[in-house]
């Protein structure tokens, strides 16, 4: 390979076959747009429901990495995986304040292999104000209540961290 | 006056670990009347199908036009896929427009998926206007690809800027 860098232009049938025109904006009939906007509403819906054995699985690995030393780790691995999922499902259907919290955890959580009381207690009490958002269904900023909630996470971050999410 | 898109024609392949989320994906773009969206939960999977379309993806219609891939996957990761992708010694494989879906919204990941080949980062929380804009941006401004040593991908430069020295890119047809 020459160590001058080259451009290729592959050959790309994409436009053509959809309808297009080189150089010319194209765009997608509104009626597409709406069922397809119509369909995250819809499984939206469902949403809190499936979130719930999500929640509960977090309940229980915080739970175990408190109770359970030898398998602290693999407990900090498992609600990070979780929280990554619910930080980009979260917002998607309606709820940005449950991705807002998740991806706080997910933040904490990234790297975290042996977590102090006070690392632990944080863990659950991100667990506990994601559990508040889904039972009280709080979609968008969740206006007064939505804030409360907010500010007592602020709290325990500033009460429990050694470093801050 | 603009011409209004009919993706009938359209094949997607949709790679994300998290079923929901790839379920959900699946029926927007079929919403969006996407004619063939094959759906893997394993980018291993996904790389065999590569494999058996790479013959005759270059000629006639592709079996697969574009590949839309979670980032955080198990036991292969987006990325990894990506950089499969980018070295396959097919033509009508590495050449394959790939949009990066993530829920790593930071600089940095933004930027390790643009090194690492990518023509779209698409970050979660997913929204139709978001994902339209990624398809018409891969449909309608297909960058030219850079090769050499140390990159090869859709050109990272996406704007026009006038440079102060010499381009050294040289242009090469397909």
């Amino acid at each position: 390979m020459s160590d001058k860098p080259v451009m290729i232009r592959p050959r790309n049938t994409m436009l053509e076959r959809l309808g297009g025109r080189p150089g010319v904006p194209g765009k997608i009939d509104e009626s597409l747009l709406k069922k397809a906007e119509d369909r995250i509403a819809e499984v939206g819906a469902s949403y809190p429901e499936r979130v719930k054995a999500d929640l509960e699985k977090l309940v229980t690995l915080a739970n175990q990495a408190v109770s359970d030393p030898g398998h602290q780790a693999k407990a900090i691995t498992d609600i990070n995986l979780i929280v990554h999922e619910i930080r980009g499902e979260g917002a998607t259907f309606g709820y940005p304040l449950l991705t807002k919290f998740a991806g706080s955890l997910f933040k904490f959580t990234d790297g975290l292999t042996s977590p102090n009381e006070r690392q632990l207690a944080l863990i659950k009490a991100h667990v506990d104000v994601m559990t508040v958002v889904v039972k009280n269904g709080i979609k968008g900023d969740g206006g007064p209540l939505g804030a409360q909630i907010d500010q007592s996470l602020a709290m325990a971050i500033e009460k429990y961290s050694t470093h801050k999410p | 006056m603009a011409n209004t898109y009919n993706f009938k024609a359209l094949s997607i392949l949709l790679v994300d670990d998290a079923k929901p989320m790839a379920d959900l994906l699946g029926s927007i773009l079929k919403e969006l009347g996407v004619g063939k969206i094959t759906i893997h939960t394993d980018a291993k999977k996904s790389m065999d199908l590569l494999d058996s379309v790479a013959p005759t993806q270059t000629s006639g219609v592709p079996a697969v036009d574009i590949v839309i891939s979670d980032w955080r996957m198990e036991p292969i990761s987006g990325i990894d896929f990506l950089k499969w992708i980018r070295n396959h010694q097919s033509d009508g494989i590495r050449f394959m427009p790939f949009i990066m879906l993530t829920a790593y919204s930071d600089h940095a990941r933004v930027m390790a998926a643009r090194d690492g080949g990518a023509n779209e980062v698409l970050a979660k929380p997913v929204s139709v206007h978001n994902l339209v804009r990624r398809l018409l941006s891969v449909i309608e401004n297909p960058r030219p690809f850079v090769s050499c040593p140390t990159y090869f991908g859709p050109d990272r430069r996406r704007k026009s800027i006038p440079i102060n020295f010499p381009d050294r890119r040289k242009q090469s047809p397909t």
